[in-house]
Order: C-alpha cells, then structure tokens, then sequence
C-alpha cells in the first residue's frame, strides 16, 4: 500500500468525524499493534489532533516521517512505529 | 507527563504515572464516567501510565455483559474497551462490591481487586491522583 | 531534589479540575477560591474547566451579588492560567466569543500538558 510519495503503508486508520482525543486513541491502538518499523497512515479531519499527534509520538519514540494537509481541513498523518 | 531530573550524570526523564479515581454513574450524556474515560484513555494515548480505580458506584462500570445499546442508552463501554486496548489497568475496591451485591464473577476478565491496605500501596506508585 | 532540598512552593505547579457548573453547589466557589489562595502563594496555578465546568466561563456580565464569573475574571488577572475543554464547550454551544476573555479553550490535549508540569491536581468532581 503507498499513500502517493515514498512511504510504504502498512496499517491505515481513519478518524475523519472523530473528535478529540478520539483520533488519537486510534491512532495509539493501532501503533499497539504493529510490528517496530512498520508504518501507519492516520486519515483524519479534527484541527487540534493535526497538531497533538506528532507531539504525542515524538514522547514515545515513533517517527513522525510526513503530515499532508488536504481539502476541507483534512490531513493525513505518516507515522513509523519505534523501538 | 514527565519532569525533567537534573544530577550528576546527566539527565533523565521521570513520568508521572495517573491514577483516576471514578465514584459513580456509567450512563448518560458527558457524565463524569465519560470524563474519566476520555481523560485516562487520552493519558495512555499519550504513551504515559495511567490506572483506573472504579469504587462506589463505580464500579458498576466493570459489570460483564452489559449491553444499554438495546435501549438506546448513552454509555461507556465503548471507552471501557479503548482503555483494554490501550494497555491501562483497572482496580476495583472490593468493598465497594459486597454492599451492592455485586460477585468477582460478575465482572469483566481485565480487572483486579484490591482491598482497602492495597489502596495506599495503589496511591503511592501513582503520582497524579484525580477523582471523578 | 538530588541535593536533598525540596521544592518550594514558587516551583511548584497546581492544576484544578473543575466539572461542576456555577450556582448549584459550591464547587465552583471553593475550586476557584483555592486558585486565587494557591496563586498568592506562589504556585503556578492552571484551572482546567470540564464538562459542565465549563459552564462557569459562560458567566461573564456583570452581577449585582458575587458569582464564580466574577471570580473567574479575577483569577485570569492574577495570572492564573484557564481552559476549556474544547469539546465540552462544543457540546454545550460554548463559544469563544460568547465566554469570558482569556479562557482558552483546549482540547483534553491541553488538559494533558497541565498534568504533565503539575506537582499536584485538585479535582472538584463528584
């Protein structure tokens, strides 16, 4: 699965309608699950989780390897898990 | 949460583990259940510690089998699952159980009870104590 | 704390959680209160406004008896710092303009950041 520039995905969620902190326990579930180095596409739409989610995983480590703004506040978030 | 510890040696990070206390209601809208949910589940989201304490009335939360959405009731379970997810702990008193009837066996698989001596030990491995 | 001096109260922080609204019991009163007094103290002192807390910083005219609002106004000028939860605000019709000046409204995230420079949390809940 890619998402349109060089990352390959592994996992996608979306959280577009959800409002916080939904998406990013979402988000957090999914990482749970996932393997070190594998990659998660978070799709979303809340404004404020745009901005928390990069800083909540720079805390525990994932690597935050691109945010894409799209139309109607839309985002996409790219995240590799650590460890 | 963290707090930054500077020694001989360098630094090093120090987070602070939340304990959430909830006393009452599992129903209804934006209640304090659901406060204490969103609240403990955004902690853990975050990649800190956090445990749930559910006493009093709280811990009718932690009932097997529940299932309010037939009557089209507002609920909590849906964050109660999250926080499985998520990896928190939940701690039930278990003097809160008996005067309301309430049977270990009537209770969800993830929880453990603790009795009165183990609360002091709970608090003390926690430094944030809120209460709903 | 590794030399063996604790901190005082100028370095300590204090985050209040308060979820019950102005007017039906003293909650409010006594959460604010308690922010002003831990203030003057020299705490840093934050006041996270929850559920139906947030309800307090919907009063802001000015009332001929005294009330949380009042209370609130002055807590903003002594420095201590408010926020709303956003979607707590959002689900009660609470809007920026209509709520008194210098409540922030935040989401749970800033409640977040509050507990993480917090020394102690006082909860008016229940």
């Amino acid at each position: 699965m890619a998402d349109g520039t060089n990352n390959k995905v592994d996992v996608s969620v979306d959280t577009r309608g959800m409002n916080c902190p939904q998406p990013l326990i979402e988000t957090r579930k999914k990482l749970r699950k996932m393997a070190p180095g594998q990659v998660l596409e978070v799709q979303g739409d809340h404004a404020m989780s745009r901005k928390e989610i990069p800083l909540a995983m720079q805390d525990t480590g994932e690597k935050v390897l691109e945010v894409k703004d799209e139309a109607n506040g839309a985002w996409k978030i790219i995240i590799q898990k650590g460890g | 949460m963290t707090t930054q510890i500077t020694g001989m040696g360098g630094t090093f990070k120090k987070k602070k583990r939340t304990l959430i206390s909830l006393t009452h209601g599992t129903y209804g809208h934006d209640d304090d259940a659901y406060g204490a949910m969103l609240a403990i589940n955004a902690i853990l989201a975050m990649g800190t510690e956090a445990s749930l304490l559910l006493r009093d009335d709280g811990v009718y939360l932690a009932l097997k089998g529940q299932d309010p959405n037939e009557i089209g009731q507002e609920n909590n379970l849906r964050q109660l699952a999250d926080l499985v997810d998520l990896g928190g702990k939940i701690f039930v008193l278990g003097p809160s159980l008996e005067p309301r009837g309430i049977e270990r066996s009537e209770l969800i698989d993830e929880i453990t009870v603790i009795e009165r001596t183990d609360l002091v030990k709970l608090l003390r491995e926690h430094e944030l104590f809120i209460n709903f | 704390m590794l030399d063996g001096k604790s901190k005082s109260d100028k370095d300590k922080t204090l985050t209040i959680i308060l979820t019950r609204g102005p007017f039906i019991s003293d909650y409010s009163d006594i959460a604010i209160y308690t922010a002003l007094k831990a203030k003057k103290m020299g705490y840093k002192v934050n006041l996270f406004l929850y559920l139906d807390g947030t309800w307090n910083a919907h009063v802001k005219r000015d009332k001929k008896y005294s009330n949380p609002g009042e209370w609130l106004r002055w807590c903003i000028k002594k420095g201590v710092k408010v926020a709303a939860c956003e979607r707590c605000s959002e689900a009660r019709d609470l809007v920026k303009e209509d709520i008194i000046e210098g409540v922030e409204i935040g989401g749970v995230y800033r409640l977040l950041d509050m507990l993480k420079e917090s020394d102690k949390v006082l909860t008016f809940s229940g």
